[in-house]
């Protein structure tokens, strides 16, 4: 994935509301071991991202992903395939 | 590593509840001694936390029928509603609830979970859309897992936002939309008509789980649905046998003939026993009472507003407005255990809820109240209220 893409940007712009400064947020960062973001609030961001992206995130894919970096495919994947 | 190392979180949990008294979970009554009280050791308790809206577990008319129903079948069907587990206890229990919700069909399961389980994850297949409430049972949430269709969650009690979640799905695909009439931490409602309509703008259909909400609302005590005026156009309502009902099993009924055909598919229904012929003629009992006696509907709503007008009065945070499902919000889990612990001291059993149990990992104080609750017990259930403070 390229870093420098809208949807990588977006998406690394809404996390850094659910988490404090110290914390990188990079294709590779993991979304609840690294970003300490609970279930509660992973529910709220997808919400965000999809909104953000107007596209729709299964709970089945969502269950899959574990990086920024799936999350961002995942993402685009959907928006391509509109 | 050992299976059972990933407990070890749960059972710490449970150990440091324990430290504050009593274990909450699991907790054994002795004796029933009505529907409101129990007795544990020698100390009479008022129940506050049973879901026993109408309070007919010890109903003349349902024990009767219960005992009429083992005489005449037995104590179990030994077999499954497909094989040799369909009695004319079970057929006659679903046309009265045929009759009772003006529905073309109706499917009695053998608990509530598996009606949700053994319909929905039916109804949706592969290549289908599931849209629930993020607020949903866990029931819901299990049948979205063994279903092969997409689940997506819209935001609790949101018609707009599951309006755009609508739209954005592909037009492949059939959609149903799965929402429930009273929710059972918070006892908060859905604007169900106005799901209703956003469901079918977007060609979706519409499921209401109504297993807290039938016996309590509407003129004729049909749920949600027929209290917003919309029975008529929700295409599938379950409910359970084991609040309102006094029983155990489950039911869905459909304004859809064909959802007959899910007898054939689902199965939580094909491969379980069915219910017991003495659970299935209580059930029967209780919805004929139900249906006569609105005077239950009425005793429970003036428990509740003299419950919840108290509780407001001592300066209690209440999630939602007066109805059968009270929550009582409290800062933290520890304050909870806590004071669900100086409540039972105090000779007064309501529900405890914690996180993960609970919505937006709030702690709370679930009290659920029963028509059968005379005004002076809730005035004891104040008083010990009063005393948490």
């Amino acid at each position: 994935m390229n870093v420098d893409s809208t949807v990588f940007q977006s998406i690394r712009t809404i996390l850094s509301g659910y988490v404090d400064g110290a914390h990188e947020i990079a294709p590779h960062t993991r979304i609840i071991a690294d970003l300490e973001i609970d279930s509660v609030n992973v529910f709220d961001l997808i919400m965000e991202i999809e909104d953000a992206n107007d596209v729709s995130i299964s709970m089945e894919t969502i269950s899959t992903i574990h990086t920024v970096g799936e999350l961002t495919d995942v993402v685009e994947s959907l928006i391509r395939a509109k | 590593m050992s299976l059972f190392d990933k407990f070890e979180r749960l059972r710490e949990r449970n150990e440091y509840a324990k430290t504050f008294g009593r274990s909450p979970i699991g907790m054994p009554f002795e004796e029933m001694l009505s529907p409101t009280r129990a007795r544990v050791g020698n100390r009479e308790i008022i129940l506050i936390g049973t879901n026993n809206y109408l309070g007919l577990t010890f109903d003349h008319s349902v024990l009767r029928a219960m005992t009429d129903a083992v005489e005449r079948y037995g104590s179990g069907t030994t077999g499954s509603r497909q094989a040799n587990g369909t009695y004319t206890a079970h057929t006659d229990l679903e046309d009265q609830l045929k009759a009772h919700f003006g529905a073309a069909s109706a499917i009695v399961f053998t608990t509530g979970y598996q009606t949700n389980l053994g319909t929905i994850s039916t109804l949706a297949g592969q290549g289908d859309h599931l849209l629930i409430d993020s607020d949903s049972h866990a029931c819901i949430y299990d049948a979205c897992r063994l279903s092969d269709a997409a689940t997506h969650r819209f935001k609790h009690n949101d018609p707009e936002n599951l309006q755009r979640r609508l739209q954005r799905l592909p037009d492949t695909g059939a959609r149903l939309v799965v929402v429930e009439g009273m929710y059972s931490m918070f006892g908060d409602v859905a604007p169900l008509a106005e799901f209703v309509d956003v469901a079918h703008a977007n060609g979706a259909m519409i499921f209401v789980d109504e297993a807290h909400s039938v016996g309590c609302y509407g003129p004729m005590g049909r749920g949600i649905a027929e209290e917003q005026g919309v029975l008529e156009q929700v295409d599938f309502l379950s409910g359970t046998f084991s609040k309102s009902f006094a029983s155990v099993g489950g039911f869905c009924i459909s304004k859809h003939a064909e959802f007959e055909s899910v007898r054939l598919a689902s199965r939580a229904y094909l491969f379980t026993a069915s219910g017991t012929p003495a659970n299935i003629a209580a059930a029967g009992a209780a919805l004929t009472e139900m249906r006569l006696r609105p005077e239950l509907r009425q005793q429970l709503w003036d428990r509740s507003r003299q419950l919840h007008a108290g509780l407001a009065k001592l300066g209690f945070d209440l999630v939602a407005p007066a109805g059968p499902v009270i929550a009582v919000r409290r800062p933290d889990e520890v304050t909870a255990i806590r004071e669900w612990n100086h409540l039972f001291a105090d000779n007064v059993y309501v529900n405890l809820a914690v996180p993960p149990a609970t919505p937006g990992g709030t702690s709370l104080l679930r009290l659920s109240v029963s028509a059968a609750h005379s005004s002076e017990e809730i005035d004891a259930v104040l008083a010990a209220f009063e005393r948490l403070l």
